[in-house]
């Protein structure tokens, strides 16, 4: 799915990433069952879902971190 | 001692024969080239990676392997978003930012086929809505899928 999202679009990048050898990274993500797709290192998706449920949390993730880019920033 | 068994092989023969569209090329990075091991390298799962890429590379005349250092070559592992080894880059006839981070190693092998097999036919068999939401994004998207050997 990934790799297929990575295919179909420029903008998308898609790494596999065997856990046991980048322990790591595996920690830093709360990786405990696979597998695990983290999407710009914030949102996650465990297990293999449907495509349309998988394009709607990436699609989030965007949404969620455009939200945070145009947020007036905290009082001082 | 090979890494695919013959059943292995010839599953992983018969599917590229079968369904590869376009050649591809799997551009591997390892710390160092030329077998130079380096303090703290985990050798051994760069040399793992190296043989099961060699061995999948010789099962298909339209698969080919290229190897570059990271350490010689920082300025192609960055260009390459390579930022760990090791690591296999799968390019057909574009590079589509896929890439294989770690050692395909058991059933990981069939991954990495699959992931041959997206990119050779470049032609993601993905919903009209999904092709559509990805024509549309409003910024990039970095997946990272972590899996473990079996």
């Amino acid at each position: 799915m990934a790799a297929d999202l990575a295919i179909a679009s420029p903008r998308v990048r898609a790494d596999i990433v065997e856990a046991g050898e980048f322990p790591d990274l595996a920690r830093r993500f709360n990786v405990y069952a696979v597998p695990k797709t983290v999407i710009n290192g914030t949102s996650e998706v465990v297990g293999a879902v449907p495509e349309a449920s998988f394009v709607q949390s990436v699609t989030a993730a965007l949404a969620a971190a455009g939200d945070e880019a145009d947020a007036p920033p905290a009082p001082s | 001692m090979a890494f695919l068994t013959d059943t292995d092989a010839e599953f992983v023969r018969r599917r590229l024969t079968q369904e590869m569209v376009n050649d591809v090329r799997l551009v591997f990075f390892a710390p160092s080239a030329g077998g130079l091991t380096l303090p703290g390298e985990d050798a051994q799962a760069v040399e793992y990676t190296r043989q099961i890429l060699k061995e999948m590379v010789g099962l298909s005349g339209r698969l080919t392997l290229e190897e570059h250092s990271m350490i010689s070559e920082p300025d192609l592992a960055k260009q390459m978003n390579i930022e760990r080894v090791p690591a296999t880059a799968v390019i057909g006839l574009e590079d589509y930012g896929v890439r294989y981070f770690g050692i395909p190693g058991g059933y990981e092998f069939v991954t990495l086929l699959e992931l041959i097999l997206d990119v050779s036919k470049a032609a993601p068999p993905l919903s009209p809505d999904t092709l559509a939401a990805m024509a549309g994004l409003q910024g990039d998207v970095h997946l990272q899928v972590f899996v473990t050997p079996t």
